[in-house]
């Protein structure tokens, strides 16, 4: 009798008592729609050239298409503003007497509202997304696929509407001032996304063995699972594209719509929990902080736990190398206090109800001291924590600072190509199996618990023989990461300090080393990149600056195998003890037109052991053990390191520093060097490893009247010429 | 009708209405009057479906409230506080009213409000308490509702208004099957235009009877003997509720019939007796006295 009509008239009331919310809503939309549309179209037309993309692009790829991310945060603000309007008449009792005393449902009055929330969204937007599209037409700008992405652009922002608007209508509905209504929708919005970033803040900074090897591993914890329960972190999600990284042609990344249905399916969830919530929302509930009393104390603690954490970790980063647990401590206390304060005092809108609830603020107390005592002491037994082998399914390894190359790999999870780190390569792809050199060297690692020491640096600390003497201990230690990855299917990641210098663990990592399961894991080429076509290969030695051989099938057949096979071969004591002589960079023919980012690999490096490879690369036009004869150089600039004393330390400076660089032009002196000197970036993918370089120098090569700053030399440790050292 | 049976209602630990069980009877004016805090208010927002009962029963004609609508359609709440949408004028709060209301009077209303010097089109925030309680009645009694409950709804009337409002409320009830439910602490005016009363302290009921009968059975006598032995005795006799020595004069409130408490104290050939009437606002507070809400123990 009442339902249907009446339910209509409440909206139709809804709307008229909230009509100044389509008004604020179109001044915004309007400048973030039209006026933003329109400058840009502007702008296009009077400077095409500074513009990629034409009209058409950036309506249908950029305006309703990438745009909407953008539009996506104001879209979130006006839900919040449509929830805590229609909703906070159930914070004031006089508004309450007389809703509830109507002759109408609950649950009426719920969709009512919820209904005349999103239309007073949805008919200014759609309003204002029509003009734009009107704008379109008259530029002659409006195609069919138009129309799809105007559809989609409205659809998805809906989307996001609700879910936010349901998240921020429970809020209102669970307290009982509308300044904890706003704190509420905020903590709801993003509480699973803040306390995903919180324990891998925590972990990060109690644990030394944590470490996360994805490049998106971070941005996996943060959305998903049980930590990407939240508005905010289902958003990110939608919106981050997983290619972000790669290295493409340029491109209006939309979002992904996989996502959409976790954002459908969540805004229906939340809609249905606030529902509930609305129904068993009691009257008398209007003023109270928190509408539910039993929830309240829930609230507070998981509110006032993270946010003394959030502090301790605050000055624990702010005064880092000042006792860093004595000011994490102080700011775990200090945060404590004032958040269990602070939210006292908001729940009761009274300064003197601080104390009203002893018994929580010793319970809260006690949680947040058993936790931080849990994580400083490893309690749970986090940093010492080794599968057994009969947990273990594989293994990856990566040797840090060994060969660390970058790679650009196929990632059919993101279907596409990705560009990722040497340490995320092997976590991902390596499977080591059968070589019990892997679990013996990751307990033991984790037995010792060696870590690096942190010091705060200032001028003079290289007299402090406490600093020499540690600087000196961890002179060998050295970081190595694991991936176990376990039956049940789950991976744990550890990433640990060694210590070479001690026999055992270095026998160990040279088992690992040597495993050729331990090489096909850690380099695309001998992995996935196995069968692939690789028409071109640039070689660089030691004073060649890079010489590309086109190859024939044949040939290619015959480097590969033959590099393959010597790698293979290859030992961590000969990467130690010998000295590479150049570089091989394999490319494909569908990179062929620029080599910047086109191989699977970065440069690999030759040693003299490949004798194969060598040989077939003499064969092929290049002689990887070329000497550079004495007339192509007509001068060598040597370039005193002041700062580098510790060796092992790189440079980063790309010019020469001409004041402290000296420069030889005798035919002699320039053969002495010559004769001792190695190429840089043949060291430094192995220079953590290796100890024939001496750093202190940088030597440049000057041909007829030019210094060749395109690569640097070092001086083979112990060989520098007296005439060097006497002219300093 | 409407049945309260023993109805609690807490506010966390605060007991707002303790047990009660009370009965309305169909075309009666009931007054609901207490001590501050009796849970007057508590029990109207619970009788019109606002609060949910924590224990015990509402029925309003035999019917739950707490989420009937078809229920509540026969109720009209009157809050202390009235609310109105906010810049509505009393033209667009009817219209308010029409919305819930189907049997709304829309010709009676626009009748009223010029009979109450009422602007029609003038927006209810700029109205005063007294006229925005006027218009709060005159909204209820045009939705033609069965049942109206009024929390305080007397006290910010002008006197020739409470006679205006009585007098509606006497059309209304001489018209159709009406029946208002007043809680005030304005006992006198309640007086006049009550048929039944109950008496709310600390969360319970003190007591329920319609006025007359209350005034048949409680009276107010003035009286004084010749000799302290006959004194005694007659006050050993008779029902008191309160009573008081000024000089040799006795002033007592006492229960029962006026002609057997007058024979009681005649028997003793008094010097002097006379019964006095007795208010409400005498009752009340002799009620709640003799449950330790004694004035003197307030005042002095």
């Amino acid at each position: 009798m009442i339902s249907k009509k009446l339910f209509f008239k409440l909206i139709k009331q809804d709307l008229k008592k909230r009509i100044w919310c389509p008004l604020i809503f179109s001044i915004v939309y309007f400048l973030v729609l039209e006026v933003n549309m329109l400058r840009v179209i502007e702008n296009i037309t009077a400077f095409p050239n500074r513009y990629t993309y034409t009209i058409s692009t950036y309506i249908n790829d950029y305006f309703f298409g990438t745009y909407i991310a953008a539009i996506a945060i104001v879209v979130c603000f006006t839900a919040f503003v449509c929830a805590i309007s229609g909703f906070s008449y159930l914070h004031s009792k006089v508004q309450l007497d007389i809703y509830h005393s109507l002759p109408v449902s609950r649950s009426q009055l719920f969709w009512s509202r919820y209904v005349s929330g999103i239309l007073l969204f949805l008919i200014p937007f759609v309003v204002h997304v029509l003009i734009c599209a009107g704008i379109v037409i008259a530029r002659g700008e409006f195609y069919t696929n138009t129309i799809v992405a105007i559809l989609n652009y409205v659809g998805v922002e809906l989307i996001i509407f609700v879910l936010t608007y349901s998240v921020s209508v429970l809020a209102v509905i669970l307290t009982g001032y509308i300044i904890l209504s706003i704190l509420g929708s905020i903590i709801l919005f993003s509480y699973s996304f803040i306390i995903a970033v919180l324990v891998n803040a925590l972990f990060d900074r109690f644990f030394h063995t944590f470490a996360l090897y994805y490049a998106s591993s971070a941005e996996y914890i943060l959305t998903d699972g049980i930590l990407g329960i939240s508005p905010l972190a289902m958003i990110k999600r939608l919106f981050t594209d997983p290619n972000e990284t790669i290295i493409a042609d340029e491109r209006f990344y939309k979002y992904n719509p996989d996502c959409i249905w976790v954002l459908v399916v969540a805004a229906i969830v939340y809609t249905v929990i606030a529902y509930i919530a609305y129904l068993k929302r009691a009257s008398e509930a209007a003023g109270k902080a928190i509408a539910f009393s039993a929830a309240e104390p829930v609230i507070k603690t998981l509110i006032v736990i993270p946010a003394a954490f959030f502090s301790g970790i605050f000055f624990n980063l702010l005064l880092i190398n000042n006792n860093p647990d004595g000011w994490f401590m102080f700011g775990l206390v200090f945060g404590y206090i004032i958040f269990a304060c602070l939210i006292e005092i908001i729940f009761r809108m009274d300064i003197r109800g601080i104390w009203m609830h002893k018994k929580q603020f010793v319970f809260n107390a006690i949680c947040t001291a058993l936790m931080f005592i849990i994580l400083k002491n490893d309690v749970l037994g986090y940093n010492t924590y080794v599968p057994a082998d009969s947990q273990i399914q594989s293994c990856a390894v990566s040797i840090e600072s060994l060969m660390p190359l970058e790679y650009i790999v196929d990632l059919p999870e993101y279907k596409g190509v990705y560009y990722v780190s040497a340490n995320e390569y092997r976590m991902r792809t390596m499977e080591m199996q059968g070589n019990p050199s892997v679990m013996e060297l990751a307990r033991l690692a984790a037995k010792n618990g060696l870590r690096y020491t942190q010091y705060h640096y200032y001028d003079g600390i290289e007299q402090d023989p406490e600093y020499c003497a540690t600087m000196e201990r961890e002179q060998s230690y050295r970081g190595i990461s694991f991936a176990y990855k376990l039956k049940d299917g789950k991976t744990v990641y550890r990433r640990y300090v060694i210590d070479i210098a001690d026999t055992n663990t270095l026998k160990l990592l040279m088992n690992i080393f040597n495993d050729p399961s331990y090489k096909i894991g850690s380099i695309p080429l001998f992995g996935d990149g196995w069968d692939k076509e690789y028409n071109i290969v640039i070689c660089t030695n030691n004073w060649d600056t890079s010489t590309t051989i086109e190859l024939s099938a044949k040939q290619r057949s015959a480097l590969l195998d033959a590099y393959q096979s010597e790698y293979m071969a290859l030992t961590l004591r000969t990467v130690m003890d010998t000295c590479p002589i150049g570089t091989v960079r394999f490319l494909c023919d569908r990179n062929s037109t620029d080599t910047m980012y086109n191989s699977d690999t970065d440069t690999m490096l030759v040693y003299p052991q490949f004798e194969k490879t060598i040989a077939l690369l003499k064969e092929y036009g290049f002689d990887m053990e070329a000497t550079i004869h004495l007339d192509e150089v007509s001068g060598i600039c040597v370039t005193k390191n002041e700062n580098r004393a510790v060796a092992g330390q790189s440079s980063t400076e790309t010019t020469i520093p001409e004041d402290l660089t000296i420069e030889y032009t005798d035919k002699e002196e320039i053969q002495q060097i010559l004769n001792c000197i190695l190429r840089g970036d043949l060291y430094w993918p192995i220079q953590n490893y290796t100890n024939f370089y001496d750093t202190r120098y940088d030597v440049y090569l000057k041909h007829e009247d030019y210094v060749s700053d395109l690569y640097k030399y070092y001086f083979k440790i112990g060989e520098i010429p007296e005439f060097i050292v006497s002219d300093e | 009708m409407i049945t309260a049976t023993n109805v609690r209602k807490y506010f966390g630990n605060i007991v707002a209405v303790d047990d009660i069980s009370v009965t309305i009877k169909e075309g009666e004016v009931f007054g609901l009057i207490g001590t501050n805090g009796a849970g007057k208010s508590t029990f109207l927002r619970m009788a019109c479906g606002v609060l949910k009962p924590d224990s015990g029963t509402i029925l309003v004609d035999e019917n739950p409230v707490y989420e009937y609508p078809r229920v509540k359609a026969n109720i009209f709440y009157i809050p202390d506080d009235q609310y109105f949408m906010p810049n509505a004028t009393p033209v667009e709060a009817a219209q308010f009213y029409k919305d819930y209301y189907t049997a709304f009077d829309m010709n009676k209303f626009h009748k009223l409000i010029g009979k109450f010097q009422l602007e029609p089109r003038r927006k209810i925030n700029t109205f005063s308490k007294g006229m925005k309680k006027q218009l709060s009645v005159l909204l209820g009694v045009c939705s033609k509702t069965k049942y109206m409950f009024c929390d305080e709804t007397f006290d910010g009337l002008d006197p020739v208004m409470r006679q205006a409002v009585k007098s509606i409320f006497a059309g209304e009830l001489a018209e159709r099957n009406f029946t208002p439910v007043i809680a005030s602490h304005n006992l006198r005016e309640l007086e006049d235009i009550c048929d039944c009363i109950g008496i709310l302290h600390q969360g319970g009921v003190l007591m329920q009877k319609d006025l007359e009968e209350m005034k048949l059975n409680i009276h107010n006598i003035q009286c004084a003997f010749r000799n302290k032995e006959d004194e005694e005795i007659v006050l050993n006799m008779l029902d008191i509720v309160k009573s008081e020595k000024r000089g040799t004069l006795n002033v007592m409130t006492v229960r029962g019939k006026k002609d057997e408490i007058m024979d009681k104290i005649r028997s003793f050939s008094p010097i002097f007796a006379e019964i006095l009437p007795l208010t409400l606002e005498e009752i009340f507070i002799s009620e709640t006295e003799v449950v330790g809400y004694d004035i003197k123990k307030i005042i002095f």
